[in-house]
């Protein structure tokens, strides 16, 4: 049985537009992973390009648009996805395209950077490393697993209508990560940072995010968090284990 | 404006419109219905305070919610998903959005006044 592949090709030095490619290839007898069939298809056209690197969903360099949903290649079985024996492979939405399935990742960068993804603390270092109690630390759980791959906020609308104002479920699930550590002292400068109307404020509660997550992690949930605590303030006490549950 | 305070507004705002136009349909529904009724009803002064605080949370609650929806789909970037020669008149679409919509907001304002407070004396 063959397997009709449609794939989003885009070279700016040879097309003026986009377009789908269609491939024709064996059906592979066991079940094997989207990633591993690109690779096929590389092998007979070898201009075609994209971005992978561990092959085992933990370096979150293969996120691309899977017959429409977001999601890593390398551990996308082909079982789960095909839609009669048809596939069609986008890169993420959103983004500005380099080529064929490789977009530009400088806003949702850029958004990461905004939030200051690191531990701030107004206490003197420590000589060997910051500790915390095992309590503390699982309100880490469900927020430090993101691998940054960019399937929830190159699904989120308001991240395509907003990318320049709006951080993303992608980064502030990590300034979650960060407001809901104990050994970091800077919470109220990083709410303030979020306070405009657009930074937080501007999920809607969609919740493509979430659907996505090849992690199954929960920015919604975390968004609710930052919400509530922009809404109520920083109490310690206020903050809640977001875990995966 | 901070977020906070404009999401306070959207749902203290819709809140208040809930409670308004339950009343209103409660007194239709529970007691004969009047022209005599509904004047006592409708003028005593507690009836204008709620009218009027229904008036002003209707046009704060449809500003932010019309405010949001040209923020979202009538910018360049947006615009631009269909068309790039009229994304670049986008900005200029905004606004004249924001006039229509504020001028509609202001005449609502001005038309519900004119209700309460011409009959009232
Ligand atoms: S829940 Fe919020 S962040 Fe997630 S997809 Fe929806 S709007 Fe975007
Ligand atoms: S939250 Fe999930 S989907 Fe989003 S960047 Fe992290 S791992 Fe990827
Ligand atoms: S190749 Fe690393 S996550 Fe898929």
């Amino acid at each position: 049985m063959e397997l009709s592949v449609s794939l989003y090709r885009y070279n700016p030095e040879q097309d003026k537009f986009p377009y789908m490619k269609n491939y024709k290839v064996k059906k592979p007898k066991k079940d094997i992973m989207v990633l591993d069939l690109l690779n096929m298809l590389k092998e007979d056209d070898v201009t075609i390009s994209y971005r992978r690197s561990c092959r085992e969903g933990v370096c979150g360099s293969d996120g691309m648009n899977i017959n429409g949903k977001n999601g890593l290649a390398c551990i996308t079985p082909l079982s789960e996805v095909l839609r009669g024996n048809k596939l069609e492979l986008r890169p993420l939405p959103g983004l500005p395209v380099i080529r064929d399935l490789i977009v530009d990742m400088t806003q949702f960068y850029e958004q990461y950077e905004k939030i200051k993804p690191f531990l701030q603390s107004d206490s003197k270092p420590p000589e060997q490393e910051r500790l915390q109690s095992p309590k503390d630390r699982d309100k880490l759980d469900g927020l430090y697993e993101c691998i940054l791959c960019a399937c929830c906020s190159t699904s989120c609308p308001s991240f395509w209508w907003n990318p320049d104002k709006f951080v993303g479920p992608a980064a502030l699930l990590q300034a979650y990560r960060f407001l809901a550590d104990t050994r970091d002292t800077k919470k109220q400068e990083r709410l303030e940072e979020l306070g405009d109307p657009f930074s937080v404020y501007r999920c809607h509660g969609i919740m493509n995010c979430v659907s996505v997550c090849p992690k199954g992690l929960n920015p919604n949930k975390a968004i609710g968090e930052i919400k509530s605590m922009l809404l109520t303030g920083t109490k310690e006490d206020k903050i809640k284990v977001v875990g995966l549950e | 404006m901070k977020g906070s305070t404009i999401w306070y507004l959207q749902r203290s705002s819709a809140v208040i419109n809930l409670i308004y136009i339950g009343y209103v349909f409660y007194f239709i529904y529970s007691s004969e219905l009047t022209f005599a009724a509904w004047n006592n009803f409708f003028y005593s002064p507690i009836m204008i305070f709620f009218t009027l605080c229904f008036f002003g949370s209707a046009i704060i609650h449809s500003f932010i919610g019309l405010w949001t929806v040209g923020t979202d789909y009538l910018t360049r970037r947006t615009i631009g998903f269909l068309s790039y020669r009229i994304s670049k008149y986008a900005d200029t679409l905004r606004s004249i959005y924001t006039v229509v919509f504020s001028l509609f907001g202001l005449s609502y304002l001005i038309v519900s006044l004119t209700i309460i407070f011409n009959n009232i004396s």
